[in-house]
């Protein structure tokens, strides 16, 4: 019994980690009908930054894994971006990818191709805490409450501010949404800047939990992002944070139950169910809303 | 015949013709430079095969795929499987299930058979995502490159695992890629003529139009993909006949990312794109990849800067989406026809004209 309750406790730690991700990317993909490759590398410029200047201090941590995030996001958003933002859904795409590429290899530029291992928060990330028999990661607990508290955070924010009404608003019809003085340029910085501070809190728990960092690090969390965006249907924040869990258990339900002889294949069989979840429904399990185009 | 469709067919014709002049004169540079050079060319005419490949799916359905790559991976590890020299394959794979052992082809054989090989894979994925929308399509596809890396990756017993597949006879004389970059090129432009052809870049220009006319959508992608996988296939097995070794990773979004600059470079839109796409993307490379190396010019010394080269290449790929968005070629044909317009600037279809009003770059 006490093995399911950390079996779960893997997934929901796992979870929160790709939903911070998948949520980004439906939140960019609401607003700008873009599939954002770069969100990853945010998260993987996120710890260098860390590796930069806050290694030493606990407290240092935080602020400087979301300015470096925050800051590379709304510079990509300046720089590559807003020049093609007009532009077909495959445009936007290929210009996504094309910028993860520049970033990641500006990273191998600067600082090298070779893994850094980064120790941080190792007092929290070595301590457990037993609950009613269960031995529990404190780091899976601090994982999951940043995770949900930044995921409520954010819901309020899209439902009880006038930001969020505005974020809201152009995710439904962009021009319309200009036209009754929502600002395009100040909406989508905003956008990136929410998904700057969400790739920066991706980067403390990731780091806290591996210590390594290579200039693609962040690589599978934007595979992860984009596959958990579809299934939960485009554009939709809970269905991407859904999807983001789906992946999670999956992934922990393989990892777990999957012969040791087979276990290296175990992200072919996750992706394999995955692709069937779309045999199943097309529009993503929790169904597209304005994906289809009316004429 | 009348004189008219007479003249019209070989006006049409000029494109193909303009295409296969272009990859000949590359290749007789190339046969006549030293050897380092003709390897080089060799290279350029089996990314114009991948390239023409994946543009008769992406360019012509409008789908992007960061799945093709998988079908490049495939073709060049059955190829691999096929040429390697019996006894050698032997020492190096000694637990190679039975038919795989002993099988074994000539290197234009084993090129035919790595690109069925892709078709199969491609009619495995087509059931499944090419009745999706086109952005669950890229989905799809980019998640059958994660899982075919991570089956050849593990599947030490057969393909050597995340260890080189060594002992592929190599092979870099430009003519055989020359030759596969012609039929490339011809049979592409023959696709994109006919009435699946058609039907398809309808249905890119405009999807909701298209099936309002009867055009299945679903159909004509599923053709063009099979098509697209055999190319793709073919230029796996060249590419894997250029480097004589072969690993997983060099099949991975590197080269996925690659090849598209490539296509957008050039016009997403339109063969030549494709073609003059990947002569100016691999030059531009091989100029990057010197500098990245590190230069000597004199007392200038120029450390290696790894990196460098995609840097570049990404770089390049923005600044085209961004002020020309429809490529080099403007997404249009090269050829006789393109005598007359030059100039005019005015573009033909598969241009991005931005809605007047929409949200515009200011505010």
């Amino acid at each position: 019994m006490s093995d399911y309750i950390q079996y779960a406790i893997d997934a929901i730690s796992l979870g929160g980690l790709y939903a911070l991700s998948a949520v980004a990317i439906a939140l960019i993909f609401g607003v700008m009908r873009m599939v954002n490759f770069a969100q990853g590398d945010f998260i993987t410029c996120a710890g260098y930054a860390i590796l930069l200047f806050g290694v030493h201090s606990t407290w240092l941590i935080i602020p400087v894994a979301l300015a470096g995030a925050v800051l590379v996001a709304l510079l990509v958003e300046r720089a590559a971006f807003r020049p093609v933002r007009n532009a077909s859904m495959p445009t936007l795409l290929i210009a996504s990818f094309a910028a993860s590429a520049v970033i990641q290899n500006l990273i191998i530029l600067i600082a090298g191709s070779t893994p850094r291992s980064v120790g941080i928060l190792e007092s929290v990330s070595a301590s457990f805490v037993t609950i009613g028999g269960v031995r529990i990661a404190v780091l899976d607990i601090v994982t999951t409450v940043t995770t949900l508290s930044l995921l409520g955070l954010l819901t309020v924010c899209l439902y009880k501010t006038s930001l969020g009404l505005q974020l809201r608003a152009a995710a439904e019809n962009f021009t319309v949404a200009r036209m009754v003085g929502v600002r395009a340029n100040r909406i989508i910085a905003a956008a990136f800047a929410i998904t700057g501070v969400l790739a920066g809190s991706a980067a403390g728990l990731l780091l806290a939990k591996t210590g390594g960092l290579s200039p693609t690090r962040g690589l599978q969390l934007t595979v992860v992002g984009f596959v958990a965006t579809i299934i939960g249907g485009m554009g939709n924040l809970f269905g991407a944070a859904a999807g983001a869990y789906l992946i999670a258990i999956i992934t922990v339900a393989l990892q777990t139950a999957l012969p040791v002889q087979i276990r290296g294949y175990r992200d072919a069989f996750v992706y394999g169910i995955i692709v069937l979840f779309l045999v199943l429904w097309p529009d993503g399990i929790f169904g597209a809303r304005g994906t289809v185009e009316r004429v | 015949m009348s004189r008219t469709m007479f003249w019209e067919a070989l006006r049409r014709r000029a494109v193909p013709a303009s295409l296969v002049g272009i990859v000949c004169i590359a290749a007789f540079l190339g046969s006549v430079g030293s050897v380092g050079f003709m390897i080089q060319i060799s290279t350029l005419l089996t990314f114009v095969v991948v390239v023409v490949g994946l543009y008769s799916f992406v360019g012509l359905s409008g789908v992007v795929s960061f799945g093709h790559i998988s079908f490049m991976a495939i073709g060049a590890y059955v190829a691999g499987l096929l040429t390697i020299p019996l006894a050698t394959k032997h020492v190096l794979l000694p637990e190679l299930p039975g038919f795989l052992a002993t099988a074994s082809a000539g290197e234009p054989l084993a090129t035919v058979i790595a690109g069925v090989a892709a078709v199969v894979l491609a009619l495995l994925i087509v059931p499944v995502a090419m009745r999706l929308s086109g952005i669950a399509a890229a989905m799809v596809l980019l998640a059958v490159l994660v899982i075919v890396n991570v089956v050849i990756s593990q599947s030490d017993a057969i393909t050597g695992g995340l260890r080189a597949m060594t002992g592929i006879p190599v092979e870099n004389h430009v003519s055989t890629p020359l030759v596969w970059a012609i039929i490339a090129i011809v049979v592409v432009f023959e696709f994109q003529e006919s009435s699946v052809g058609l039907r398809l870049r309808a249905s890119r220009d405009d999807e909701i139009g298209a099936r309002a006319l009867g055009v299945n959508v679903t159909r004509e992608r599923s053709v063009a993909l099979v098509l697209s996988a055999f190319f793709v296939g073919v230029g796996g097995s060249l590419y894997a006949h250029l480097l004589g070794a072969i690993s997983p990773s060099a099949f991975y979004l590197e080269l996925t990312f690659s090849t598209l600059a490539m296509l957008v470079v050039g016009g997403m839109t339109s063969l030549s794109g494709a073609v003059i796409g990947t002569v100016a993307i691999f030059a531009l490379k091989e100029v990057l990849r010197h500098v990245e190396r590190g230069l000597t010019l004199g007392p200038v010394h120029i450390p290696a800067r790894p990196g460098l080269q995609l840097v570049g290449v990404g770089v390049v790929t923005l600044l085209i989406l961004a002020l020309r968005p429809s490529g080099i070629t403007r997404g249009r044909e090269i050829g006789l026809g393109s005598l007359r317009r030059i100039g005019s600037g005015r573009p033909r279809g598969g241009e991005n004209v931005p809605e007047e009003g929409s949200l515009a770059a200011s505010e």
